[in-house]
């Protein structure tokens, strides 16, 4: 037996935890703003850029993929290494991925507050920059999944498979989403529409949520709370467990996104379930946590690691209680589009995601630069700031969305409206939405307590080196199984046919429906007889699959395709119209495609959305609720997910030009108390009607109807059409140009809600009826 | 260009067969995380806390 030392790659993690940190102060002081804004609209300085529209993105996408990311990526390159017992495998892929994926951040601040956005949450940033992380994410599995098949370690520790879950779960999540194209070197449209682009989006939506925010990070819980608690983590079966009930069940709950909206009911229903059975593994998953610190609970008075590690996996089992609880259809009728959807967001992304990261920070500095941590002081106030500050914001955000809920759905005994102005219900929540701004004001002076205080930990030590001596066997030490071995075996075969006579039996009909059930009885019993008979044989079996990383990725790809494949398959093929005898969505005129480009541009979704429930007070307040084929033309889907201002579904012809034309200047004009941002440019910028050809031959190709056009007939019915709002405005004193953006835009919203009738069925074929059709079509020919 | 196809004869059919999947890969995982051996268990609950040296 040969011992070999290895010395683990610690550059890149300290590299992407000081990236986390840096990225994280950009994020939420991007937070603050914006969520200062919402109270005091001046504080979009009527500076596009500066917009709450296109800073809101910046926001999210800076937390999620910018702090969390990095964060992410720290914790898996630090802990795989020392639970393989291996160096990283590639240190130039190392360096690419790292700064690939800053090349990629900087990118994506630079294009989201110039406009250049996608329109779809979480998934705004435009195409080139979409390619690029997929190669960097590629770059990242090469590097990981190559650091297995080398590693020292046969066993994979259960951190591992959160790992391997997050890499596959993503890739498939991101490319799906992201399928689009291009119009322009900036500009797609996405290759699903209307409800199949709400449906794809929130599939993505969600899960981005479960497998970007949450179970890389619960890998992280199970290495770094056992080793900060000194103690194995309180049950390993638990923890197994945890990670399949997830991957099993997380992957389906996309759809309560969607609740009470236009997506078939079935789905609704299927994302309710799925979400309420989300109770019991993310509970598991907190209770194993916390019992993780049995015996060890005195140690939370001193060590500031452990404290954020506790009150993180608290805030994880308070908000995954709270995802489903929003899930009901009920409560979300309530909840949706409201505040109360922001706070149970923050509770998870600052409570379970920042806190967990800080808890892993103020662990990694010391050992990653042979230190101790600069003050525990800074670092316990850092938790009591922090968490006064998520408290605040999180407790505003309830009151402020039982609020908003309860005022717009309420109807007066007479059957009116008892809230007919949607600002009442703005004005109501001021309070509370300046209550956020100090909550979160609070977290981000935390925030920078911490990085002062690891700013401090660094500067008082230097990196240090960490190796490991590793045991090299005469013989390579037996590694699992291959592929073939590890899918085509008597475990793998027996669930094979249970699944299969399952399905037989769910699906079939008549005889093959009781010969599958006894089918499937018959193989269970054999299956369990052989099992007890080579009961050592399958444990072993077992074992070597745990140790396999290959066969293990595929059927973790299998669980969640499975999952996605009963939201993604039936969407993407299925016919949004059929069956609907109810209105249809009118054809974009070309101008009017510009302005919804415009209104996607400047962020509209992200306080309008354009799908009415069909609630009582939202049908009395905006309309009859929407149907399928309201949306089949929209790419993307614009049915947004939180109501700052009122739903503008059909918004069309409501107001006059004249009234959109000085909302938009100025929206205290017509509504005072607005806290809506002032788009004075689009008075002065003229819109983009060059690129609608290319638009117009994309949407084509996508199935929107437009008729055919030249480019010159395009410009001149755009230009006509500019005209006719322009001569309406003429009428109450304002001159304008037909070709600048805000016309566009008046033409996109006028033109909201506006319907035609569906066309009529094409008759269905008979061999009988075939012929009397052919003689009638005869007829009409000759007639 | 995907609105040629009608889903509502097969979408029931993969309903069920995606759930069975999903929930045979998670029941065959369960059964084998109940069997695994105590040492195994105890084995890989230790990973974390392999000895390394600093310099």
């Amino acid at each position: 037996m040969n011992t070999q030392t290895v010395e683990y790659n610690d550059k890149v993690v300290r590299q992407f935890m000081l990236a986390s940190i840096m990225w994280g102060l950009v994020a939420m002081c991007a937070g603050v703003l914006i969520a200062s804004q919402m109270s005091f609209h001046v504080l979009n300085f009527d500076t596009p850029w500066l917009t709450f529209g296109r800073l809101r993105p910046l926001h999210t996408n800076a937390a999620i993929f910018a702090f969390v990311g990095n964060m992410i990526f720290a914790g898996i390159y630090h802990s795989t290494q020392r639970l393989t017992r291996t160096r990283l495998a590639s240190d130039f892929l190392s360096r690419l991925h790292f700064w690939g994926w800053q090349a990629i951040i900087v990118a994506a601040a630079i294009t989201l507050p110039l406009g250049f956005s996608r329109g779809k949450e979480y998934a705004e940033l435009i195409w080139p920059i979409n390619i690029a992380v997929t190669l960097i994410w590629v770059v990242f599995a090469i590097n990981f999944f190559w650091t297995l098949a080398i590693r020292n370690e046969k066993s994979l520790y259960v951190a591992s498979w959160f790992y391997i879950a997050t890499i596959i779960t993503v890739a498939m999540l991101y490319i799906v989403n992201h399928l689009q194209i291009p119009t322009s070197l900036l500009h797609a449209y996405p290759i699903f529409g209307g409800v199949q682009d709400a449906l794809v989006q929130w599939w993505y939506g969600h899960n981005a949520v479960a497998f970007f925010l949450t179970t890389p990070v619960l890998g992280i819980m199970y290495y770094y709370l056992p080793k900060a608690a000194e103690r194995p983590i309180y049950s390993y079966r638990l923890s197994v467990v945890h990670f399949w009930s997830l991957v099993f069940v997380y992957i389906w709950a996309g759809p309560h996104h969607l609740l009470n909206t236009a997506l078939p009911e079935w789905l609704q229903t299927l994302g309710m379930i799925f979400s309420l059975m989300l109770w019991a593994p993310s509970w598991g998953g907190m209770l194993n946590g916390l019992l993780t610190l049995r015996g060890a609970w005195h140690k939370l008075r001193t060590d500031p690691v452990l404290k954020f590690f506790a009150a993180g996996v608290t805030f994880y089992g308070m908000s995954t209680f709270e995802g489903p609880l929003l899930a009901i259809r009920s409560v979300n009728a309530l909840s949706h589009y409201t505040d109360w959807t922001i706070g149970h967001v923050h509770s998870g992304t600052l409570g379970w995601n920042s806190f967990m990261a800080a808890g892993m920070f103020y662990w990694l500095a010391p050992r990653l630069y042979n230190t101790r941590l600069f003050s525990v002081k800074l670092a316990d106030l850092h938790f009591w700031t922090g968490m006064v500050g998520i408290l605040l914001y999180v407790a505003s955000m309830w009151v402020s969305g039982i609020t908003q809920g309860l005022m717009l759905n309420s109807v007066t005994p007479e059957g009116v409206l008892a809230y007919p102005n949607f600002l009442d219900a703005v004005l109501s929540t001021r309070a509370m939405l300046n209550t956020r701004i100090v909550g979160g004001t609070f977290f981000l002076f935390g925030f920078i307590l911490m990085a002062y205080n690891i700013f401090r930990t660094i500067r008082s030590g230097s990196p240090v080196t960490t190796t490991v001596e590793v045991e090299i066997p005469e013989k390579k030490p037996r590694e699992g199984m291959g592929l073939l071995r590890g899918l085509i075996s008597a475990p793998v075969i027996y669930a094979f046919l249970l699944v299969l006579f399952a399905c037989l039996w769910g699906v079939g009909q008549g005889i093959l429906s009781t010969i599958s059930f006894v089918l499937l009885i018959e193989t269970a019993l054999v299956a369990m007889i052989h099992m007890s008979l080579s009961g050592s044989k399958w444990s072993d079996w077992y074992d070597r699959l745990l140790e396999s990383w290959l066969p293990f990725s595929v059927l973790t790809l299998i669980a969640v395709v499975a999952g996605g494949m009963i939201q993604i398959l039936p969407t993407v093929f299925l016919d949004q119209t059929r069956g609907e005898d109810g209105p249809w969505q009118r054809v974009y005129s070309p101008l009017e495609l510009a302005g919804r480009d415009i209104y996607v541009r400047e962020g509209c979704y992200n306080c309008h959305s354009q799908m009415i429930r069909p609630l009582v007070g939202e049908v009395m307040r905006y309309g009859p609720s929407g149907r399928l084929a309201e949306s089949i033309y929209d790419f993307p889907f614009q049915w947004g997910s939180k109501r700052t201002g009122p739903d503008l579904q059909r918004v069309g012809f409501k107001y006059p030009n004249i009234w959109h034309f000085q909302h938009m200047e100025n929206p205290r004009s017509t509504s005072p108390g607005s806290t809506m941002p002032n788009y004075p440019w689009l008075m002065r910028q003229k819109t983009d009607l060059a690129s609608l050809t290319k638009k117009i031959e994309v949407q084509r190709f996508l199935g929107v109807p437009f008729p055919e056009r030249s480019p010159e007939k395009i410009l001149a019915d755009s230009l006509a059409q500019g005209q006719l709002i322009v001569d309406d405005l003429a009428k109450s004193g304002v001159q304008i140009s037909p070709d600048k953006e805000i016309i566009a835009l008046i033409a996109y919203i006028q033109g909201l809600g506006r319907t035609v009738s569906p066309p009529q069925p094409a008759p269905e074929i008979n061999p009988g009826l075939e012929t009397v059709i052919n003689e009638e079509a005869a007829q009409a020919k000759n007639p | 260009m995907f609105h040629q196809v009608s889903f509502a004869d097969w979408s029931g059919p993969v309903a069920v067969a995606a759930f069975v999947v999903s929930a045979g890969v998670f029941l065959f995982f369960l059964v084998g995380a109940l069997r695994m051996p105590q040492s195994k268990v105890q084995h890989d609950a230790e990973l974390p806390f392999q000895k390394e040296n600093q310099s």
